[in-house]
């Protein structure tokens, strides 16, 4: 049955549980109900009474009377009027009495084009200000490199303390104050701590909060050049709208996409941009350190290919289609060819994707029984979001790590050493914590789960109600694509005929095998058996600064591809804008402009690597049969292709049934004596995020994070590949015997979480 | 000896009376902006009388240029013949006693008709040869504009003539002891309207009529040819004036001043008052064209011619 | 009678005529100065407020409201926080002097001159960057400040400072 209510006698269709203003919104009438303090993903509030709207009653013994439509719910045949005049007067009254204070200094407010109260003024034609008395002035705060305060400018409508405290669940901003004074923010100046703060600025129906980062390179939203894309800092794929202006990338916001991120996104996802404008990023081909030109790359990469010594590795990083070109290019030349840089990885991949359908975030926040396992909130912020907002539901929350998170703060915290959670994830079947709920959800690092960890939950789940789902994420945003190249023992393989010298050159896309990727110790040792090294890169790493031939590429926001997340579930991302050098000061006239008006031209951004990869195939004469296994292999992996502005396609089952047989990965044994290592990172860590400059200002410092029991000023910690020293961070929330360090040391050292590892400690002087 | 002189003088005429058409195509110009509230060309030399020059030289550097469907001969015949007649007229036109090229000729006034006559020749031939409908339009109109204009024209003239019993300029000029104007009237009005007329000038330039007919008789003629037929039409302006300064403001006679300084101040106001007709007047339709000169001119001319018979018997038999 | 009203109207044309000799509406310009209404709607410049400082705060709805597009800045900031425009540029040869900036302008920052004759040779020489646009002067509003009116705190002006203002509220405080 379709249930409709009457607004200005026009049929408003609705769910059953929806309140008036939302059935209203959805029906598009929102220029005619004016509202604020109302926010689809934080409910209603009552609080600005700025949605009046005016009720008949069915018998005539009641008056119509005004109501708010935020709080009314809808009913059939309900009968509601906004055209008349004191409907009106009140909508206009209302937002004449919010602007009493308000500084109107909208000229040098950065909401301005994006402001709702702008929009609101204008549409209840309040335009001149009745009151003339002296306004209220509150004195702002820092509240650290991400988010700009202008406390003047508020409505006092409570969207910010209904997001940080109640969905965000952060503890450190809150409002103060009484009657008139009414102020939010931090109880002192400071960085926020949420790794969700970023989202106030969406929150903010005025320009209270604004975009401290984008506040330095600021254009109006109707300059920006905006489009469908997707974030690259995590498995979880959130939905993204970035703008662009003059050729450079100035801001990331959030795209609605319920399945995934809602409405809000982590503070990596809206502050990581900056890479794509950071000055050490690569935009010209270098070969052997020097800037040259494509085409001379391009022929010194192809002889080098033509001597058939070459092997190839692929990365996560990446998207699916440029993984997919390289991958068709080794098998051109039938040459070896990785997509992840240590076996360990690999394995971590197969049972990844071994794992059953696991839940979208949507699925996560409606579930009443939830495990996480390691530290979700500095792997996956929107993952750690989503299982906030299912204990606001009442979901029971159990954490099972090394170290007493935010989100073990929440719940039932188990500490456990790395090397126990296996045997933990186990037993899980038989846990109180699953017993008894309607609908399980097991989320897990899988960093610190490892593979056999993995493993084991993969079989436990098994065991558990058939409704029970698991998901494992990362930090790479392709993690699942470059799975699927994943198969047993390529990167072996790779390494062992680098060893054997069958190959003596090494064509990298996007990965980082002599900096900060799994496994790169290993790779350290074997670079001295390289002639070269080529590297397809958008930033400037390790590998980039040591590789012979180094061909930019462009950065995500402006080029198309694909990236699978950690559901499977294939998304599409379109160019945004192109990148161009930002001219600012130009003694010379009519730079900035186009050619034929006597502007000079800019280089332009560097192309997507499967340009460089089609151009390759040309000059190796390879381009048809390049191209055919490209479409193939594309075709295989995602038969209908996704829409940018679409849900994305799930990966089919079949796919996922060929990593079930993978083999049972080993796990070490580790002995209670013994230290040993977790991984740690914190939310804005990632490759690409590291690139910016604002959000890695928050970063905490690098470091040994012990528990505070070990005196100790420093450590050495021995691997099979090197040694590490790095002073000693104590840490309360640490398990003891537990050492926690980020993902660059274990590549130096050559380890993998849950390994034992030797130390010497260094006593303090 | 004395025939090369005379050359010399005549081609010294000729070139004075050519400088002074192109002078007066410029003082149009500016009278006409004065009289609207402009200025007129201003630009060239002092007073802008160099633009005068600039147009000519603008003229005679363009291409001599004839259109394939026009007919060759007439074409490049009738704005000579148009210049010639024009010029040829000033033969007989006296600047003071017995000062004239063709001395003072007994039928000086019927050779002005004659060659006003063969005007509307070159007028007409050169429309028809242009081969262009506008320019027959305009040939044509120009035909039956004389014919009804040439009419009034002569028989006003008879009252003069009837007057001073005399077909010669000097003649003429000589029996005016009182200027004809105060005589005749009548018959100065319809000389003048009559004359606006036969050099076709607004507001009686029907054979031109930009507005309807692109320019014309002369649509398809530029450059230099297109040259004659505006010298022709200033000349034949000039004309006009001097034959009414003549034949009705009493031509030399004046105090003080010399004979031939009257005859030009006299000369001057006229083509004054033709640019002031233009600057004030617009254009009649053709039929009001038409039914002036038939039903108004040549019964008022007819009249005049009669009225003076009357009064000159009635004088003789007083 | 038709006759001489005819006449007589005929008569009065001419007089009319003639009574306009030696009257012009023509202006000698370039030789005579033009007498250009305070209004006129010609080049636009930025300029700057009563403390000489630039009034421009790159609020970017020039640009916006620009018909034709010819306006493009970027902003900046400056170290005590203040807004303006990094790079500021106009191309004249788009510009139809509509004056809508000047409208929409809160700051009353870019100002039409009377400057309507430049020309250049080349379409590029037309398009002025921020020193050729910015003033050393007030233009038509002598007084005006925004910074003194709006509730944003610079350095050298806390909040509460402006025109119309409350000292800063005391978020600590529970009184009544």
């Amino acid at each position: 049955m379709k249930h409709v209510f009457f607004l200005d006698g026009q049929e408003i269709p609705f769910i059953p549980g929806q309140n008036v203003l939302e059935a209203a919104i959805a029906a598009g009438k929102d220029q005619q109900i004016p509202y604020f303090c109302f926010h689809p993903a934080l409910g209603s509030l009552g609080a600005c009474r700025q949605c009046a709207v005016k009720i008949y009653a069915h018998d005539s013994k009641h008056p119509p009377r005004i109501t708010m439509a935020c709080l009314l719910p809808a009913s059939d045949a309900l009968q509601l009027a906004t055209l008349e005049d004191d409907v009106h007067t009140e909508h206009r009254e209302i937002i004449e009495l919010l602007m009493t204070n308000h500084p109107l200094d909208c000229p040098v407010c950065d909401e301005g084009g994006q402001c709702h109260l702008q929009d609101m003024t204008v549409q209840t034609g309040h335009s001149v200000r009745h009151y003339s008395g002296p306004k209220r002035t509150y004195r702002n705060q820092d509240l650290g490199p991400l988010v700009y305060q202008e406390m003047n400018r508020c409505i006092t409508c409570y969207r910010c303390v209904r997001f940080y405290q109640d969905a965000a669940q952060g503890e450190d901003f809150g409002v103060f104050g009484s009657r008139n004074r009414v102020s939010f923010g931090r109880l002192e100046d400071g960085p926020l701590e949420s790794p969700f703060s970023g989202n106030l600025v969406e929150v903010c129906p005025t320009g209270v909060f604004t975009d401290k980062v984008f506040r330095h390179d600021y254009v109006r939203v109707w300059d920006l050049q905006q489009g469908p894309s997707v974030c690259p800092h995590c498995a979880v794929g959130c939905n993204t709208t970035p703008g662009a202006r003059l050729g450079t990338l100035r801001r990331i916001r959030n795209r609605i996409r319920p399945e995934i991120n809602g409405h809000f996104l982590c503070d990596r996802g809206r502050y990581a941009f900056p890479y794509v404008t950071a000055n050490s990023r690569p935009l010209q081909p270098r070969l052997m350190g020097e800037t040259t030109r494509q085409d001379a790359v391009l022929r010194q990469l192809a002889s080098r290919l033509e001597e058939g010594r070459s092997g190839f590795l692929g990365s996560p990083r990446e998207d699916l289609q440029s993984n997919l070109g390289l991958f068709a290019l080794a098998d051109c030349l039938h040459a070896p060819f990785a997509a992840v840089t240590s076996s360990w990885a690999e394995a971590l991949a197969q049972q990844c994707l071994a794992l059953p359908q696991a839940p979208s975030l949507q699925e996560v926040a409606a579930a009443d029984r939830i495990v996480v396992i390691g530290d979700l909130d500095s792997i996956a912020p929107m993952a750690g979001f989503a299982v906030r907002q299912a204990l606001r539901q009442g979901a029971a929350l159990t954490v099972l790590a090394s170290s007493r998170t935010e989100l073990a703060q929440k719940g039932d915290y188990r500490p456990l050493r790395p090397s126990a959670l296996r045997d933990q994830v186990a037993q899980l079947a038989d846990d109180p914590c699953l017993q008894g709920g309607r609908f399980p959800v097991l989320l897990a690092t899988a960093e610190t789960l490892g593979p056999s960890g993995l493993y084991a939950l993969r079989k436990t789940l098994e065991k558990l109600p058939a409704n029970a789902r698991a998901g494992a994420f990362v930090n790479r945003p392709n993690l699942f694509g470059a799975a699927y190249f994943a198969a047993d023992g390529h990167t072996e393989r790779l390494q062992q005929a680098l060893r054997q010298r069958k190959i003596n050159h090494l064509l990298c896309l996007g990965a980082d095998p002599l900096g900060e990727d799994w496994g790169a110790g290993t790779w350290r040792t074997l670079a001295p058996g390289l002639d070269g090294l080529t590297l397809l890169d958008m930033v400037d790493s390790e590998t980039a600064r040591s590789a012979e031939t180094l061909i930019p590429v462009a950065a995500f926001p402006e080029r198309a591809g694909l990236f699978v997340n950690y559901e499977g579930r294939i998304q599409a991302f379109s160019p945004v804008y192109r990148r161009e050098a930002q001219v600012l000061h130009s003694a010379v006239h009519g730079s900035g402009f186009p050619e034929a008006a006597g502007g000079v031209k800019h280089p332009l951004g560097p192309p997507p690597p499967l340009f460089w990869l089609g151009r390759l195939a040309e000059m190796l004469h390879l381009h048809e049969a390049w191209q055919k296994r490209l479409d193939f292999y594309l075709h295989f992996l995602c038969p209908e292709r996704p829409d940018p502005e679409g849900p994305g396609v799930l990966l089919p089952d079949t796919i996922r049934a060929r990593f079930e047989i993978a083999a049972v990965p080993a796990a070490r044994a580790v002995t209670p004596e013994q230290w040993e290592l977790d991984i740690f990172r914190w939310y804005g860590g990632e490759t690409l995020a590291d690139m910016a400059d604002e959000l890695h200002s928050l970063a905490p410092a690098r470091g040994l994070r012990v528990h505070p029991n070990v005196q100790a000023a420093a450590a050495t910690l021995h691997g099979p590949c090197g040694e590490l020293r790095l002073p000693v961070i104590a840490c309360a929330e640490m398990v003891q015997g537990v050492i926690a360090i980020d993902q660059e040391g274990f590549a130096e050292l050559g380890l993998y979480p849950g390994d034992p590892v030797e130390v010497s400690w260094e006593q303090r002087q | 000896m004395m025939l090369f002189l005379m050359a010399l003088g005549m081609l010294f005429t000729t070139l004075v009376l050519l400088g002074v058409a192109g002078f007066l195509v410029f003082a149009e110009r500016r009278v006409l902006g004065f009289l609207q509230n402009r200025l007129g060309p201003n630009r060239l030399g002092p007073l802008g009388v160099g633009q005068a020059l600039a147009d000519a030289l603008k003229l005679m550097s363009k291409e001599n240029f004839v259109p394939d469907f026009a007919d060759p001969v007439l074409y490049r015949a009738a704005p000579v013949l148009v210049a010639f007649s024009a010029l040829a007229s000033f033969a007989v036109v006296p600047l003071d006693h017995h000062f004239s090229w063709a001395g003072n000729w007994n039928i000086g006034l019927l050779f002005i008709l004659a060659m006003s006559s063969l005007n509307a020749y070159g007028v007409f031939l050169g429309g028809w040869a242009s081969g262009n409908k506008f320019s027959l339009l305009g040939a044509v109109r120009a035909v039956a504009q004389l014919v009804s204009y040439e009419l009034p024209m002569g028989l006003a003239l008879l009252g003069v003539v009837l007057l001073s019993g005399s077909l010669s300029l000097n003649g003429i000029v000589a029996a005016q002891n009182l200027p004809y104007i105060v005589l005749q009237p009548l018959g100065f009005v319809i000389f003048l309207i009559a004359g606006v007329a036969e050099t076709h000038r607004l507001p009686f330039d029907l054979p031109e009529a930009e507005s309807e007919l692109v320019a014309g008789f002369n649509t398809e003629y530029g450059g230099m040819r297109f040259g004659y037929f505006f010298l022709g039409e200033y000349l034949g302006l000039t004309l006009i004036a001097v034959l009414t300064a003549l034949l009705y403001l009493g031509g030399w006679h004046g105090p003080w001043l010399p004979g031939w300084i009257w005859l030009l101040i006299k000369t001057a106001a006229l083509i004054f008052v033709f640019f002031w007709l233009r600057a004030t007047l617009p254009r009649p339709r053709y039929d009001q064209l038409m039914a002036l000169g038939w039903k108004v001119l040549l019964p008022l001319a007819l009249f005049n011619v009669l009225a003076t018979a009357l009064a000159a018997a009635l004088w003789r038999l007083a | 009678m038709r006759v001489w009203r005819n006449i007589s109207e005929l008569g009065a044309g001419l007089w009319t005529t003639l009574r306009q000799l030696g009257r012009t509406s023509t202006v000698s310009y370039p030789e005579e100065p033009l007498n250009l209404p305070p209004r006129w709607r010609g080049r636009p410049v930025l300029t700057r407020d009563p403390d000489g400082d630039e009034r421009c705060v790159a609020c970017q709805l020039c640009s916006a409201v620009c018909p034709t597009r010819c306006i493009e800045l970027q902003a900046g900031e400056r170290p005590d926080t203040r807004r303006y425009p990094l790079t500021f540029r106009i191309n004249f040869s788009r510009c139809i002097f509509c004056g809508l900036c000047e409208e929409a302008c809160p700051t009353l920052a870019i100002q039409l001159l009377d400057e309507f004759a430049f020309s250049k040779e080349h379409h590029a020489d037309f398009i002025y960057e921020k020193e050729a646009l910015l003033i050393d002067g007030t233009g038509k509003h002598p007084h005006y400040n925004f910074y003194r009116h709006s509730g944003v705190a610079l350095q050298g002006k806390d909040k509460g400072e402006g025109i119309n203002e409350k000292a800063p509220v005391n978020v600590r405080s529970n009184l009544p």
